[in-house]
């Protein structure tokens, strides 16, 4: 727990700014530097996103809800040799999500994000849900 | 520049209803069509009168024709909740304070502003201090809508906020310190969180009709904790000084998360202690008959939100953790969060009660 909490806590001390890497250590994304746009999305790639998501293991992603239709046949082909992956990985999550999408409640691995890019996709809708990995199922 | 708006909102509905909420000068404004004829401020003081604000407001009053000439502006600084005056248009400084605890709080079931999870909104959402309007029974101002999301294994909670009326409503679409509270047309909740236009996903009950709606609204009318207390007899004095506690503890969660600043060694202190003083209190009531003595549904609700409170304020911990890059206290908040759990399963072995 304690390894666990400490990588959390570097990467909140660590900085960078875009999905764009220059160096290995810029996947990693600073805690300030707000949602991930739909051009970010654009210009760097699904499995880019996976490589940021994976660098941010123990902290969330804020994504802003975007339209993905830019993204079709070819970038699932892609993300399906990723779907048995079972690295930490960042979940990510709205602008708009009441969940705390982050810290271990929240972990996700990056076979579940490749999952849920790929469903995103077929939806055009990325983020699908306000949270990743929130699946809390409460009986009415 | 003194007219300068500090902060305005404007969102517009489906069906070109705009409002602007503006701050300035200390005084909360808004602005709608002038062929609206007042609707705004109508359903404010509606709202206000509900929730024994002991304000009054001037429905005489005149909009104040603005530079276009269609649109009129009111001031409803002394008719809205106070709760508005001060927190339309803020932002928190950490994240955490969100959507459901806003509900919570306006409900009077909550005391402070921090994070509080789906699982919190949810037991609230329940006999005994809520209740489910029927599909067809009138909505009242301050009830609580409630967006889940609808699937076959059930539903889970997405969002929620406090009605206003048909075009409006008070929400934080988000636990994100980006997100402001906003009064905002009801129109933009809705699409916020994704609720399809048609009837059956806008009714009081989410039910079977509601499958084919993947997000779906349900409306609730709640009772204050305070009230529930007064009626609720023979809860032993060590359950009441928890409660005590924790409203000290949620005080400060607000505060950090308001300032921006760490918490202070001694409020880690405090709801450590606090919690595992309700849980060694638990472990030796286990078959005490002052614990039995409390009904049973009772009993479950007052240990299911004591212990539901510790759970959320050990997440808003972990968020000002993250937040003040705090290494202690993130080990607190996760302490806190074991604690929580240790102290469910202890309610859950208690015998007695009917």
């Amino acid at each position: 727990m304690r390894t666990y909490l400490l990588n959390t806590l570097l990467i909140l001390f660590l900085t960078s700014c875009s999905l764009t890497p220059k160096s290995s250590d810029e996947h990693k994304r600073a805690p300030n530097s707000g949602a991930v746009t739909v051009l970010e999305l654009q210009q760097s790639g699904p499995l880019r996103l996976l490589q940021v998501l994976q660098a941010n293991a123990g902290s969330g992603l804020m994504v802003e809800k975007s339209d993905i239709r830019f993204w079709g046949e070819a970038e699932i082909n892609e993300l399906k040799s990723f779907v048995d992956d079972p690295s930490p990985a960042a979940p990510v999550y709205r602008s708009t999500s009441g969940v705390l999408c982050t810290g271990p409640k929240f972990a996700s691995t990056v076979g579940h994000e490749a999952k849920h890019l790929i469903a995103a996709i077929k939806k055009g809708i990325y983020p699908l849900s306000q949270c990743s990995t929130y699946d809390l199922k409460l009986s009415e | 520049m003194r007219f300068l708006m500090l902060l305005a909102l404007v969102v517009f509905g489906s069906e070109g209803f705009a409002l602007e909420v503006a701050k300035h000068g200390g005084r909360l404004f808004v602005t709608e069509a002038c062929d609206q004829g007042g609707g705004v401020l109508r359903s404010l003081a509606a709202w206000s009168a509900k929730a024994q604000t002991g304000k009054k407001c001037n429905m005489l009053a005149r909009g104040e024709s603005m530079m276009d000439a269609k649109s009129c502006r009111y001031d409803i600084t002394d008719c809205v909740p106070d709760h508005v005056v001060q927190y339309q248009g803020a932002n928190p400084k950490l994240d955490g304070p969100n959507c459901w605890n806003l509900s919570l709080v306006m409900s009077k079931i909550l005391p402070n502003l921090r994070y509080s999870t789906p699982e919190e909104m949810n037991f609230y959402m329940r006999p005994p201090l809520c209740r489910q309007l029927k599909d067809g029974e009138a909505r009242e101002p301050g009830d609580v809508g409630a967006i889940r999301e609808v699937s076959q294994g059930g539903t889970t909670e997405t969002h929620g906020f406090i009605y206003i009326s048909e075009k409006l409503a008070y929400s934080k679409n988000g636990m994100s310190r980006k997100s402001p509270y906003a009064l905002q047309t009801l129109e933009n909740v809705y699409d916020v969180y994704d609720v399809p236009q048609q009837a059956v996903c806008r009714k009081n009950e989410i039910n079977v009709a509601s499958a084919k709606c993947n997000q779906a609204v349900a409306y609730f009318r709640c009772d204050s904790m305070e009230s529930y207390l007064s009626k609720t007899k023979n809860v032993p004095a060590d359950i009441k000084k928890a409660y005590n506690d924790i409203n000290a503890v949620d005080a400060c969660m607000e505060k950090s998360a308001f300032s921006g600043q760490a918490l202070s060694n001694e409020a880690q202190k405090n709801v450590l202690e606090t919690s595992q003083a309700l849980l060694t209190y638990l472990e030796k009531s286990k078959s005490s008959p002052e614990i039995a003595k409390i009904p049973k549904e009772e009993r479950e609700f007052i240990l299911g939100s004591l212990q539901l409170r510790l759970a959320a304020i050990a997440d808003q911990m972990q968020a000002i953790a993250m937040g003040t890059q705090s290494v202690p206290t993130y080990e607190s908040s996760l302490e806190l969060s074991a604690l929580s759990e240790a102290i469910h399963d202890a309610s859950k072995n208690i015998a007695g009660g009917k």
